[in-house]
């Protein structure tokens, strides 16, 4: 795998099947860019014949009515709100998580810092010295896609999914990062991922709650620290 | 009252599915076969949205406690109710104290119960549908397991005009081309629409998963199907950001066997995607079982639209036919 | 079929059910009468009543109404009744289609099928003989 990252110099609408559109935006990742994404995705989300909406890093999903709208007119008017829309600054509410780097929760912290040729303490600076916004929803209810990796730490993809314990797991893909929920009473101990785990998260607090008021701990925009609980070998 | 005496495990409640609550990442869940349920709600005169029960392993037993009407869709599970054998795709009066019993398949994967009124739980975030993955919605977010009692929801009242009921006719004769031979051995062709990153891959990769006969693996479910065929490759593997991904994309992950991502799968993702799946041939997909073969077919926006066209026209049919076949009684 | 034929054939099975003899309707732009005759057929009564030779061994089964004969379900990969095969009374052994609907050709009693007598496809009018039933259990 080479490790680049496609970056458009143009934003772009195409469809995804007929069942929705994805706006993908011009540049690299940056706070700026995502914050035109949350705004346009509040905006989006009121047009009649929109079923949802979900931001990704640097894009937005947006599902339609076929019955409602036009998926060849829709695309034209999401690039054209997408040209006009500003960005809202969300600064968010600051989250501080302990993180156990490396050991049985972060099998992957020593081939990660063989990777980038550092040692395994400086990959845990790295790691932790950053502050992460979340930027998108998750695979599921959580935490979310985290921004704010440092350049020195991006890695890409594993090529083959491996097993990996779930619960707080803290871990990294592209230049993108993640804190996983805790694991579920009656959820599975592992389950495949292709992304490479560091650590976890032992206290990590349950993000989403259907049950809960409010159902969710976290929004797009607020920001997560981690702190060094210890390093394990 | 509807209560389940045996069961296996997998069985949910489901609706159509949830929107818009995708912001906190959560998915859209609901029937693998909406068509399937959207038709049997529409024969017994209830929102096309209205709950069902999704059988996808058995056998299964349920007792009525209560008279109802009920429609029995998707795969044929040689159903009996009292012992006496009940047609496949069925709408019929149930009797309080009858039993159902459902067996496995013998092909096709997934049946519907539906029943007037629809099954009655709690809309949670908009939708009936169980979310497995975050334990809500359907029956308290969980499989049905024997002793659940279900209960139908309200609805206007009325008779069959024969005491047996009627039967209602399946998509895969009534949808025009017939790309579903259940008797031959024929592939299940599913309509797609390429995916914007479809040119990233090589041509011979192109041709091969327009052309190529795609075996559906047994980590099928749910979630999503995985398919062996010839390994896709992109020559240029550039690293993807993730992106929120809906229903019936077809990835490719490394390995170059697709995976397509279905009613519990996730809800974004970082593969390269290849293709999407027709909405209207989604239900295809759900009904075929590991081990049976598909193949992908091409197609445009303006097919997929009169492919919709058709499903919506189908299912107003089965509405208005079955109108005549029950007649309202005053309450 | 059409939406129209499949109403009609609703109102025919109402007269039928309560013993109307004669009936005609007329509109602007279309009319329909209706008159019954006595069938002679044996088994050419509403399936759902026993025939009138209910003493003979064998006995045809008759359709219920207007339609298109299905011998098999499509979600189904075999006929709803073989020749040879023994059915309990009330089991379907055949549909009638009409619109998008299938009305069930029923077993008035239990036996075995010993004939077919129409073909898949076949448009058949209300009462049109579909199987020979041979009374019994055993084949």
């Amino acid at each position: 795998m080479s490790g680049r990252i496609a970056i458009l110099a143009e934003p772009r609408v195409t469809h995804c099947g007929d069942q929705g559109l994805l706006l993908e935006a011009e540049g690299d990742l940056a706070l700026p860019t995502q914050e035109r994404i949350w705004a346009l995705n509040d905006r989006v989300l009121e047009w009649p014949g929109v079923l949802d909406t979900q931001p990704g890093m640097n894009s937005l999903l947006v599902l339609l009515d076929p019955d409602e709208s036009d998926l060849v007119e829709s695309a034209d008017k999401l690039l054209r709100a997408w040209k006009e829309c500003r960005s809202a600054t969300r600064r968010g509410q600051l989250l501080e998580i302990g993180v156990v780097y490396g050991g049985e929760g972060g099998l992957d912290l020593p081939d990660v810092a063989r990777y980038h040729g550092l040692a395994i303490e400086d990959v845990v600076k790295l790691h932790s010295d950053a502050e992460y916004t979340i930027f998108a929803p998750g695979t599921g209810p959580g935490f979310g896609y985290l921004f704010g990796l440092n350049r020195r730490l991006f890695i890409p993809r594993r090529n083959v999914p491996v097993m990996r314990k779930v619960g707080g797991v803290v871990s990294m893909a592209g230049a993108q990062a993640m804190l996983g929920v805790p694991r579920k009473p009656s959820g599975a101990d592992v389950s495949p991922t292709g992304w490479h785990v560091i650590g976890r998260a032992p206290d990590a607090p349950m993000p989403f709650d259907v049950a809960r008021d409010p159902m969710s701990i976290v929004s797009l925009g607020d920001r997560i620290r981690f702190r060094v609980e210890r390093i394990e070998r | 009252m509807i209560e389940i005496r045996q069961t296996s495990p997998l069985n949910t409640v489901q609706d159509l599915g949830r929107f818009g609550y995708r912001r906190y990442g959560i998915g859209t869940a609901g029937a693998m076969d909406g068509l399937a349920l959207a038709a049997g709600n529409r024969a017994l005169g209830n929102a096309q949205n209205a709950a069902g029960v999704e059988f996808q392993l058995f056998p299964a037993t349920i007792c009525f406690q209560r008279d109802a009407a009920i429609a029995l869709t998707g795969a044929d599970c040689a159903a009996t109710l009292d012992d006496k054998a009940i047609p496949p795709w069925w709408v019929l009066p149930v009797r309080e104290g009858q039993t159902l019993k459902l067996s496995a398949p013998m092909r096709g994967a997934r049946t519907y119960l539906c029943v007037a009124g629809g099954i009655d739980v709690p809309e949670v975030l908009g939708s009936r549908s169980t979310q497995m993955r975050d334990a809500f919605g359907g029956l308290s977010g969980r499989y049905l397991s024997a002793g659940d009692v279900l209960s139908a929801g309200p609805h206007a009242a009325f008779r069959f005009r024969d005491s047996f009921g009627f039967g209602i006719e399946p998509p895969e004769s009534a949808l025009t081309p017939n790309l579903h031979d259940w008797a031959g051995e024929n592939e299940v062709v599913l309509r797609v629409i390429l995916a914007s990153e479809a040119p990233q891959f090589d041509d011979a990769s192109l041709k091969a998963f327009k052309t190529a006969s795609w075996t559906i693996t047994a980590q099928s479910n749910r979630m999503g199907y995985r398919l062996a065929g010839p390994t896709l490759r992109r020559p240029d593997p550039t690293e993807m950001r993730s992106q929120a991904i809906v229903q019936g994309v077809v990835q490719v992950p490394p390995s170059g066997q697709p995976i397509v991502q279905l009613a519990d799968g996730n809800s974004a993702g970082g593969y390269p995607k290849i293709a999407y799946i027709l909405q209207s041939d989604l239900w295809r997909l759900a009904q075929s079982t590991p081990g049976r073969t598909l193949r992908f077919s091409v197609v445009s926006l303006d097919d997929a639209s009169r492919a919709r066209q058709q499903v919506s026209q189908y299912l107003n049919e089965l509405a208005r036919f079955s109108s005549h076949c029950r007649m309202q009684v005053g309450r | 079929m059409s939406e129209k034929l499949h109403r009609i054939t609703a109102i025919v099975d109402l007269l039928r059910r309560h013993g109307i003899g004669a009936f005609e309707l007329s509109s602007p732009d279309e009319s329909i009468k209706w008159t019954f005759e006595p069938i002679a057929s044996a088994g050419a009564c509403d399936a759902l009543t026993p025939p009138a030779i209910a003493e003979s061994d064998l006995v045809e089964i008759v359709s219920p109404g207007v339609g298109t004969f299905v011998a098999r379900h499509p979600a189904m990969s075999r006929d709803l009744a073989a020749v040879g095969e023994t059915k309990r009374e009330g089991e379907c052994v055949a549909l009638i289609q009409s619109g998008r609907i299938y009305r069930p050709v029923v077993a008035p009693f239990a036996g075995a099928i010993v004939k077919r007598l129409a073909s898949p496809g076949d448009v058949v009018d209300h009462a049109r003989p579909l199987f020979l039933l041979k009374r019994g259990n055993a084949v």
